[in-house]
């Protein structure tokens, strides 16, 4: 087992609390070995000195942010968005054509109706008969 | 959602969360005033851009994800990398001060400053925020194995450079 294999398991054992598959082989080699042990403990260092380095944010971000989020929050009310599921617009769709479907139709059929009443109220054609009109051509026309 | 709902979700997802933002942030920029106003981008962009939060990726991770790339930018911008391991003047100084530097705070510091920002990154994500791997995984958008890897090489590098400023 080379330092490096053993060091990957010792960083691995450090994160999750696992026991190692090897543990007698890691653990001969980490008592003989001390560049594996100066990283060990150097990882541990590290970590200990993370946990008391961790700080809270400063109150003063938390003020500014939520009072720029609100800032922000004042929408145009030109570009209002209308925020409504998928379903219900797909919905309201149909529902708008087949109304403008139905409204067309029946519209058709009251003008078909309207014109038939016309035609039925209409007074009766009178048909006008006459006689046909004969040209009478001047006497050089008429040769030709 | 009426806006008071709204507000009242942001402010939740707000206090639960922004410790550990606050603490990553502040430790990726070793810069206090750097780390509130990118605490202040990130929770602001949340707030602001539901679509770029697709619903799932988990809040945390999401959250994890755009400070950490908004820490890099900064990082790359202000040159910071390029004075990574920068730091034999230093080193060769720091043993003498070592006595009077009685303040973790600035211990983890200086550590953490020599780190590269992506072993810098992912010691943060689990020493100071207890991220689980997953959760580091998805952070990073990698995998689980390769997260163990990098936490090793990470924590091997640290501790090299701790023994290097203050000896064992």
């Amino acid at each position: 087992m080379n330092c490096d294999y053993i060091q990957e398991k010792l960083s691995a054992f450090l994160d999750r609390g696992e026991s190692f598959e090897d543990a007698d082989g890691v653990l001969s080699h980490l008592y003989g070995c001390n560049e594996c042990k100066a990283f060990f403990t150097s990882a541990i260092k590290l970590r200990s000195l993370a946990v008391r380095d961790k700080v809270t944010a400063p109150p003063e971000l938390d003020d500014s942010l939520l009072r720029e989020v609100k800032k922000r929050r004042k929408v145009n009310p030109l570009s209002y968005r209308l925020r409504l599921p998928v379903y219900v617009i797909s919905a309201a769709a149909v529902f708008l054509l087949v109304l403008s479907f139905t409204f067309g139709y029946l519209m058709q059929e009251r003008v078909h109706q309207r014109e038939l009443k016309a035609v039925l109220q209409a007074p009766p054609a009178r048909v006008v008969y006459s006689m046909p009109t004969q040209v009478v051509y001047p006497a050089a026309l008429r040769q030709q | 959602m009426s806006d008071p709902e709204k507000i009242g979700e942001f402010e939740a997802v707000y206090n639960k969360h922004k410790a550990g933002i606050y603490n990553f942030c502040r430790r990726m920029l070793s810069a206090g005033d750097e780390g509130k106003d990118v605490v202040r981008e990130v929770f602001l962009k949340f707030f602001q851009s539901p679509a770029s939060f697709d619903g799932e990726m988990p809040v945390k991770v999401w959250l994890y994800r755009s400070a950490r790339n908004r820490c890099l930018n900064i990082i790359r911008d202000n040159g910071k990398l390029a004075r990574e391991g920068e730091n034999g003047d230093e080193i060769a100084g720091a043993n003498s001060a070592a006595d009077n530097l009685h303040d973790e705070t600035q211990i983890i510091g200086r550590v953490l400053k020599r780190l590269p920002a992506d072993y810098r990154g992912i010691l943060i994500l689990r020493e100071w925020d207890d991220l689980s791997y997953e959760e580091i995984a998805r952070t990073l958008d990698t995998t689980i194995s390769a997260v163990k890897s990098k936490l090793f090489k990470a924590r091997k590098q640290a501790g090299e450079v701790y023994r290097k400023l203050f000896g064992d």
